[in-house]
C-alpha cells in the first residue's frame, strides 16, 4: 500500500517478478478491506498517507484476530526521529526507509 | 520605510539648514547696519554738542570784544598802552580761558592795547587779512580767521575780531587770540574712544585742532578730503562713511558747521569700535551656525549608519527567513526524494531480473527515467530557492509568478494538501521581487499546511482591487490600484488575539518548531514593495491572507 502510484507499481512489479501475488492499494481503508478479503502473508505499508497514516493502518491490522500470522513492513520516504519507535509500537514487524535495498528485501521475503 | 528615509529627509535637512543659514546671515547683516547707524547717530550728537560748546565760546568772545570796543569808543580812544585800559582788558580776559590775549589794533595797523604788554614788540598788523577785511568793509561786524602762527612764539591761534568805531569812521580792530591748543585740550578732556577722531576746521579747509595726535597738520589745508570736496557744499551738517581719509580705516564721520562762525567740527568713529559688539554677536551666530551644522552632520551620519545597520539586519533576516522556509521545505522534499529513489531502485531491480520480459523492462526504464527527471527538477527548485539574492523590485505579472511557484508550493504544503491557483484574468503588472514573493508564498503555505494539520486545500487567487474593496491602504495612496493576492486555507483559523499578533517577529503558535519569523518576513516584504497586507481569520473558518501589491506605473508612451 502506497499513495505514490509509481512507487506502488514499481514495488508490485518487482514482487511479482519474484513470484509473489501482489495487491496494490493507495489508502489505509482499502488496504484493510483487501487484507480481510485475501489474507496476505505480508503487507507493505507506506507511512505518509492521507487520512489514516501507516502507523494507524499497522495498528488496525494488528487488531484483526484473523491475521495473527500477517507480517507488517512499514516504509517511509524520509524517516523522522521517533518513526522507528512508533512503528514498533504500532506492531510493525520491520520498518524500512525508502529507497528499499532490493537485496535486503529479497532476503527478508526469501525464507517464506 | 527605513529604506526610503535618508535621501528624502536629507534633502529636507539641507533645506532647513540653508533656511537657518540665510536667516542668521540676514539677521547678522541687519545687525551690522543697526550698529553702524547707532555709531553714526552717536557721532552726530557728539558733533552737535561740540558745535554748541564752541559756538557758545565764540559768541562770548564776540560779546567781550564788543564791550571792550564800546569802552574804547566811549573813552575816545585811550592813550596807547594805557595801564587802566589794559587792566580792564585783562580782567575780561580772565573770564575767557580759551583766549590767550586780547589786543586792539589802531586804524593804521599799530598795536594800541595788548593784554600781553609789555612783552609784545611794537608791531604793525596792517598786513593781517582780518585788518584788511575790516578796513575795506564797514558792514563787517566780526571775523574768525584761519589759524595763525603767533609771531610772539605762543603757537597757533584764531583771530576773532570785531570792528572798532561806528560805521563811518574806522577806528581799528579788536582782536581776541583764541588758542588753537585749547580745543585740543577740550577734545582730550571729554574722553573719546581711543579710535575716535575729532577735528575742528576753518571752512577754508585749514585744520585748527585735532585729537588725537594734536599737533599734526595744524594750519594745513585739508580742502581735498570728502568733507570739503563733497559733503560741506551740500549741507551744513550730516554724516557719511569714508575710508582712509585723514585717519586710517573704515569710519563714520559726522560734521556740523558751528553756527555764527566759519568753523566746522567733525567727529569720526571707527568701524572697529562701532562694530565691536556686533562682531561678538556675529561670531556667536557663526559659532552657533557651525554647531548646528556639526549637529546636523552628526545626525545625518548617525541616521545613515543606523540605516545601513538596519539594512544589514534586514538582509540577515531575509536570509534567515529563507533558511527557515527552506528548512520547512526540506522535510517534504526529502520525502519526495526517498520516493523517487525508491522508484528508481525498484525499477533497476526489474531491469536486472532475468524473468523480466522486454515490455516490462521498457516500462521500468521509462519509469526510472521519469523519476530521475522529477528528482532533477526538485533539486533545481531547491537550489533556486536557497540561493541568496538581493531585493530586486521589478514589474511582475503576479498571476504568472504565482503559477510558476505552484510546484514548489505543493512541496511546501506536503503531499496531502492541494494547492489551487485561481488567476484573475487580465491583470496589470505590479511592483514586486519574484524571489521574495516565492519565499513569502512558501511561508504562507507552510503556515496553511500547519493550520490544516497536513491535509486540506490552499487556494491562491489574484484579482484587481480598487481602494473600495481594498482594506487598510496607506494614506496618500488612495488613488493607487492594487493587485491582491489572497492565500486562503481550509485550516483551523486563528482567534482574534493571535491574529492581531501574527505579524510580530518571533511570535509563534507552533512552540519549538516555529521561529515566529514567517509572517513577519511577508510583512517586511510587503512594506518593501510599497504594498500592504491583511489577515482575515476566525477559529474554524480558515485563514485568508491578502497581499496588496501596488500596480506598476505604465511605461512611458506605452499602453497602460
Amino acid at each position: 500500500m502506497d499513495d505514490n502510484p509509481e512507487a506502488a507499481r514499481a514495488l508490485a512489479v518487482v514482487l511479482e517478478l519474484w513470484g509473489h501475488e501482489v495487491f496494490v492499494t493507495h489508502d489505509g481503508r482499502s488496504a484493510l478491506e483487501h487484507v480481510r478479503r485475501v489474507h496476505p502473508d505480508v503487507v507493505f505499508v507506506d507511512i505518509g498517507l492521507p487520512g489514516m497514516d501507516g502507523f494507524e493502518v499497522a495498528a488496525a491490522l494488528r487488531r484483526e484476530p484473523a491475521e495473527r500470522r500477517l507480517r507488517v513492513i512499514s516504509m517511509s520516504g524520509a524517516s523522522r526521529e521517533g518513526d522507528l519507535q512508533r512503528a514498533l509500537d504500532s506492531g510493525v514487524d520491520q520498518h524500512l526507509s525508502k529507497p528499499l535495498e532490493v537485496g535486503f528485501l529479497q532476503s527478508l521475503l526469501g525464507p517464506r | 520605510m527605513l529604506v526610503r528615509f535618508p535621501r528624502r529627509y536629507l534633502a529636507a535637512l539641507v533645506v532647513i539648514w540653508a533656511a537657518a543659514a540665510a536667516l542668521v546671515a540676514t539677521l547678522v547683516l541687519a545687525g551690522r547696519d543697526v550698529a553702524l547707524e547707532r555709531a553714526q547717530r552717536s557721532s552726530a550728537s557728539f558733533a552737535a554738542i561740540l558745535a554748541g560748546e564752541i559756538g557758545y565760546a565764540f559768541r562770548t568772545v564776540h560779546l567781550t570784544l564788543g564791550a571792550i570796543g564800546d569802552a574804547y569808543h566811549l573813552e575816545g580812544g585811550a592813550p596807547r598802552n594805557d595801564p587802566a585800559f589794559r587792566q580792564m582788558m585783562t580782567r575780561r580776559l580772565q573770564d575767557l580761558p580759551f583766549v590767550r590775549a586780547i589786543f586792539l589794533v589802531g586804524p593804521k595797523g599799530w598795536l594800541m592795547h595788548d593784554t600781553d604788554f609789555p612783552r609784545t614788540p611794537d608791531l604793525n598788523l596792517a598786513d593781517r587779512p582780518y585788518f584788511r577785511l575790516h578796513q575795506a568793509d564797514p558792514s563787517l561786524d566780526g571775523t574768525i580767521s584761519s589759524p595763525i602762527l603767533s609771531r610772539s612764539g605762543t603757537g597757533w591761534f584764531l583771530a576773532a575780531t570785531r570792528r572798532l568805531g561806528r560805521a563811518s569812521a574806522f577806528e581799528g580792530v579788536a582782536v581776541a587770540a583764541v588758542q588753537a591748543s585749547y580745543f585740543r585740550a577740550h577734545f582730550e578732556r571729554i574722553g573719546l574712544g581711543s579710535r575716535d577722531f575729532v577735528a575742528l576746521f576753518h571752512n577754508d579747509g585749514v585744520l585748527i585742532a585735532r585729537h588725537p595726535d594734536g599737533n599734526e597738520g595744524i594750519g594745513k589745508s585739508f580742502q581735498h578730503i570728502p568733507l570739503f570736496s563733497r559733503h560741506l557744499p551740500e549741507s551744513t551738517d550730516g554724516s557719511y562713511f569714508t575710508r582712509n581719509s585723514m585717519v586710517p580705516g573704515d569710519r563714520v564721520v559726522s560734521y556740523r558747521v558751528i553756527e555764527g562762525t566759519p568753523l566746522v567740527v567733525a567727529v569720526s568713529r571707527s568701524h572697529v569700535d562701532a562694530l565691536s559688539e556686533w562682531r561678538r554677536t556675529a561670531v556667536g551666530a557663526g559659532v552657533g551656525m557651525g554647531a548646528l551644522t556639526l549637529m546636523l552632520a552628526l545626525f545625518v551620519f548617525y541616521v545613515m549608519r543606523e540605516h545601513s545597520r538596519a539594512e544589514r539586519e534586514r538582509e540577515r533576516r531575509e536570509q534567515a527567513d529563507r533558511l527557515e522556509a527552506l528548512g520547512q521545505l526540506t522535510g517534504s522534499i526529502a520525502h519526495d526524494f526517498g520516493n523517487m529513489l525508491h522508484v528508481v531502485s525498484l525499477n533497476l531491480a526489474v531491469l536486472r531480473e532475468e524473468r523480466s520480459d522486454r515490455q516490462l523492462k521498457d516500462q521500468a526504464l521509462s519509469m526510472a527515467q521519469q523519476a530521475v527527471r522529477r528528482s532533477a527538477g526538485l533539486i533545481e527548485h531547491l537550489l533556486h530557492f536557497a540561493r541568496r539574492r538581493p531585493l530586486a523590485l521589478t514589474q511582475v505579472d503576479l498571476a504568472a509568478a504565482v503559477a510558476a511557484t505552484r510546484d514548489l508550493l505543493q512541496h511546501a504544503a506536503g503531499p496531502f494538501a492541494t494547492i489551487e491557483v485561481v488567476p484573475g484574468g487580465e491583470l496589470p503588472e505590479v511592483v514586486c521581487d519574484a524571489n521574495q514573493l516565492e519565499t513569502a508564498l512558501v511561508n504562507l503555505v507552510v503556515n496553511a499546511r500547519d493550520a490544516m494539520a497536513g491535509s486540506g486545500r490552499v487556494v491562491l487567487r489574484t484579482y484587481l482591487c480598487n481602494d473600495d474593496n481594498g482594506p487598510e491602504l496607506k494614506r496618500g495612496r488612495r488613488d493607487a490600484r492594487f493587485v491582491c493576492l489572497a492565500v486562503e486555507d481550509s485550516g483551523s483559523g486563528m482567534p482574534e488575539d493571535v491574529r492581531k499578533r501574527a505579524l510580530e517577529p518571533f511570535f509563534t503558535t507552533k512552540g519549538e518548531s516555529g521561529t515566529g519569523l514567517g509572517l513577519s518576513q511577508v510583512y517586511g516584504f510587503m512594506q518593501q514593495v510599497g504594498g500592504s497586507m491583511r489577515i482575515d481569520s476566525a477559529p474554524g473558518r480558515g485563514t485568508t491572507v491578502h497581499l496588496f501589491f501596488p500596480v506598476a506605473p505604465a511605461p512611458a508612451g506605452g499602453a497602460a
